[in-house]
C-alpha cells in the first residue's frame, strides 16, 4: 500500500514537473512567424547640393529700373541653378519674399515673368525664353512647382523679368525692395 | 533551468523584436531606400531700386518780344510737346519768380496748347499784373513746363523776361536762364 503510494507520488511529481516544463516551453514557442526575401541592399553614402548663381545664398544686383512715361519698362536679371550634389535632384521656387517693412512696391509695384533660357547672355530682351512664371504675376504669389531634374553637375538658367507700370499708372511705386527668391531641392 | 531561463529570455527578446523588423520592412521595404528625399535650399538676394520718374520738358520753348505797339504790349512763349509722350501728357503749367524767390503759378494751359503770351495795354490779358512788375524794373523768371501724372521735368526751361527799354515802346525783353 505504501510502495503504491509512493509510485503513485513519484508519478504525479514528474507528470507536474513534465506539465510545467513543457506549459513553459510551449508559451514561449507559440509564435507566428512569417518571412519574406528581400533583396541585398546597398547603402551608398550621396550629398544633394543647390546653388543660385554659384552660391547657396546670391546676392545679385542692385537693379535699377528707370521709370518711363512712354509705356511700362522691364529689367531683366539671370539666375543659374545648378546641382552641386552627388545625386541627382529636383527643384522648385518655393516664393519670394521681401524684407520688412513690405512695401506697395513689392505687394503691386513690380510684376515678375520667369522664364528658361539658354544662357545668361539670352536673359535679354522682349519676353526671352520659355515661360515658367507668366508675364504680369504679382511678387508675393509668384512660385513655379518641381522642374525636371537636373543630373550632379547640371544647371539650369533661368531669367528673372520685372516690370514697373507706366509712371503715370496708379500702380506705380518709387522706392526700393530687397527681394528674396527661395529654391528648394530635393534628391530624386 | 538557469539555461533553460536564458534561451527562453532571449527567445522572449528576440521574438519581438524579429517581428518589428519585419514588419518595417513589409511596411517600407526596399521602395523605402530607394525613395528616401533629401532637401535642400539656395536662395538669392536681388535689392531693386525704382528712381523718382524725369518726366521730359517742352522741347524748343522761345520767348519772343511780339510787341504791337503801345497798346499791345506782349512777350509771346512758344513750345513744342515732348517728343513721343504727348499719350501721358496731362497739361502744361506756366509759373513766375520773382526776385525775392517766391513762386507763383500763372497758369495751366491744355496739353493742346503750345503758345501763350504775356499781354498788357488797353486789352489787358492773363499776365498784365506781371508785366507792370517789369515795367516798374522787376525781372521775374518764367518757366513753362510739362505736367505727367504727378510729375513734372526738373529741368525746364528758364526765361528773364524784362523791360526792354521804355515799356509800351519796344517791348519785353527775354533772356533764357541757363540751367
Amino acid at each position: 500500500m505504501t510502495r503504491r503510494r509512493n509510485v503513485a507520488i513519484r508519478t504525479g511529481v514528474v507528470l507536474v514537473w513534465l506539465l510545467a516544463a513543457l506549459a513553459g516551453a510551449g508559451i514561449a514557442r507559440a509564435a507566428w512567424a512569417d518571412s519574406e526575401p528581400i533583396s541585398r541592399q546597398r547603402l551608398t553614402t550621396g550629398r544633394v547640393g543647390l546653388t543660385a548663381n554659384g552660391s547657396a545664398t546670391a546676392a545679385i544686383g542692385p537693379i535699377t529700373i528707370t521709370p518711363s512715361f512712354a509705356g511700362p519698362v522691364t529689367q531683366h536679371f539671370p539666375v543659374t541653378i545648378a546641382n552641386v550634389g552627388n545625386v541627382g535632384l529636383t527643384y522648385q521656387l518655393d516664393n519670394i519674399t521681401a524684407a520688412a517693412p513690405t512695401n506697395a512696391l513689392f505687394t503691386t509695384g513690380l510684376t515678375v515673368r520667369v522664364s528658361k533660357v539658354t544662357g545668361s547672355a539670352a536673359c535679354t530682351g522682349t519676353n526671352p525664353g520659355t515661360t515658367i512664371i507668366a508675364a504680369g504675376s504679382a511678387l508675393p504669389t509668384a512660385t513655379f512647382a518641381l522642374r525636371p531634374p537636373l543630373p550632379p553637375a547640371g544647371s539650369e538658367f533661368l531669367c528673372f523679368s520685372l516690370t514697373i507700370p507706366l509712371a503715370t499708372n496708379a500702380l506705380f511705386r518709387e522706392g526700393s525692395v530687397a527681394l528674396t527668391l527661395h529654391f528648394h531641392g530635393q534628391s530624386l | 533551468m538557469s539555461i533553460g531561463s536564458t534561451i527562453d529570455g532571449s527567445r522572449r527578446l528576440r521574438l519581438p523584436l524579429v517581428a518589428i523588423l519585419t514588419a518595417v520592412l513589409a511596411l517600407f521595404g526596399s521602395a523605402a531606400i530607394a525613395n528616401a528625399l533629401f532637401t535642400t535650399t539656395a536662395t538669392a538676394t536681388v535689392t531693386v531700386a525704382v528712381p523718382t520718374p524725369i518726366a521730359p520738358r517742352p522741347a524748343i520753348v522761345s520767348c519772343v518780344n511780339n510787341n504791337f505797339g503801345i497798346l499791345q504790349v506782349r512777350a509771346r512763349f512758344t513750345w513744342t510737346a515732348p517728343a513721343g509722350t504727348t499719350a501721358e501728357l496731362k497739361e502744361y503749367v506756366i509759373r513766375a519768380k520773382d526776385s525775392a524767390g517766391v513762386v507763383t503759378e500763372l497758369a495751366r494751359p491744355l496739353k493742346t496748347t503750345t503758345t501763350v503770351d504775356f499781354q498788357a495795354g488797353v486789352v489787358g490779358g492773363l499776365f498784365s499784373g506781371l508785366l507792370a512788375l517789369i515795367a516798374g524794373g522787376a525781372q521775374p523768371l518764367i518757366t513753362i513746363n510739362a505736367v505727367f501724372g504727378a510729375y513734372e521735368s526738373p529741368s525746364a526751361f528758364t526765361y528773364r523776361l524784362s523791360s526792354a527799354g521804355l515799356l509800351g515802346l519796344t517791348g519785353v525783353g527775354c533772356t533764357l536762364v541757363p540751367a
